[in-house]
């Protein structure tokens, strides 16, 4: 039977500028990203690395506003299964109260914020219910099985777990399966890896979880000033299809 | 009620308020170590040193059952374990790393004295940069 795991794109919106944004959305969503994480760039992105945060302030350097993200999200999220990846802040600028029936109304299917604890995004689960907007939870290998159990109770199309990344040869680190299974025997909501996920690494990680989250790999071809705008959605189109045959072989 | 709380109510008072007395002082050390990882002269030290720090709060904090503490602690034990294997001084990102790696742990510090709940672990930790730079 084949395997049916799904790839997560992230990209950073409006970097270079919003019509690449849009055009690359829409060839990574032909191209096998079944679910696209539009960045929302933020000055310190602190659950980020040295390629995005560098991203982010390329595009805020560019002139990226907010509106740009949501006459981006306007033209995309019909066509491919959207989410917003942000920090809090740039959110709650916005009035959540407004912004997340704004975001249901344009076809955003959730929000992922990862500097919103559990417990502060319970605030806000009644107006994210409210608007089938879902909250995408995180769950990281420092958490404690308790913790992890209250985490992915409520938890809402997929799960976001962060994985240790860098430390080959060591064990305890790159063995994903007990961390992946600590998830599983709490929930039955699809769990996707990522961090660290890229075309080499994507096959092992997808092991036992139902997809993977791929930032980074594709932010460090839109950071490569040598090519061109269509250069650039060619390889990471390119990079997409071969992760999801990886994901899937 | 915060985490100094939850040990006082699980353990004797004495563990405790040795374990954050030893905690405390680890803390302390860790910033100079790490900036003396860059000095060649020093480098054979200060990771000896900063491996044993880090691996007594692992074994602390595992038997305290604080258990981010443990697991963050873990990670950069097995990091350094590696970091003992070569001789040359380590790249910017890796004391960056480092630093970071710091900050998280004297920010529970705080959250141990000031009995909070436990800072949540940034997720950005998690990414060890490349140890053989």
């Amino acid at each position: 039977m084949p395997n049916h795991n799904n790839l997560v794109a992230f990209i950073t919106s409006g970097y270079p500028e919003k019509s690449f944004t849009v055009d690359l959305a829409l060839s990574l969503g032909e191209n096998g990203v079944d679910t696209l994480e539009l960045g929302v760039p933020f000055s310190d992105p602190v659950a980020d690395g040295p390629l995005i945060e560098k991203a982010n302030h390329k595009a805020l350097e560019l002139g990226f506003k907010f509106q740009h993200l949501l006459e981006i999200s306007e033209v995309v999220a019909p066509k491919v299964d959207t989410l917003w990846m942000g920090y809090f802040n740039s959110f709650y600028q916005q009035n959540m109260q407004e912004l997340i029936p704004y975001a249901s109304k344009i076809g955003i299917n959730g929000l992922i914020i990862p500097d919103l604890p559990h417990e502060e995004a319970l605030l806000y689960k009644e107006l994210f219910n409210a608007n089938a907007v879902s909250n995408i939870s995180f769950v990281a290998p420092t958490d404690s099985d308790e913790r992890i159990k209250t985490i992915v109770s409520d938890a809402q199309k997929f799960i976001y777990m962060v994985a240790y990344t860098g430390i080959t040869g060591s064990g305890v680190a790159e063995d994903l399966q007990p961390f992946l299974q600590s998830i599983k025997k709490h929930t039955d909501t699809p769990v996707y890896v990522g961090f660290g996920v890229n075309q080499k690494t994507a096959k092992d990680k997808v092991k036992g979880a139902d997809g993977v989250i791929v930032g980074s790999a594709f932010i460090d071809i839109l950071l490569k000033d040598s090519l061109s705008y269509s250069q650039k959605i060619s390889e990471c189109s390119n990079l997409a299809k071969i992760i999801k045959e990886e994901i899937n072989s | 009620m915060g985490v100094r709380s939850d040990l006082d109510a699980s353990f004797d008072f004495e563990i405790v308020d040795e374990f954050l007395d030893h905690y405390s002082m680890m803390v302390d050390s860790m910033e100079v170590m790490i900036i003396d990882l860059s000095k060649p002269s020093m480098y054979k030290r200060s990771v000896n040193e900063l491996f044993r720090v880090f691996h007594n709060i692992k074994s602390a904090s595992g038997y305290l059952k604080i258990i981010p503490m443990n697991k963050l602690a873990s990670f950069v034990e097995d990091a350094l374990e590696q970091l003992r294997q070569q001789d040359k001084p380590i790249s910017k990102e890796t004391t960056d790393w480092l630093l970071e790696i710091s900050d998280m742990f004297a920010a529970w510090h705080d959250d141990l004295k000031m009995d909070n709940e436990l800072t949540h672990v940034k997720f950005s930790l998690l990414k060890l940069p490349d140890l053989d730079k």
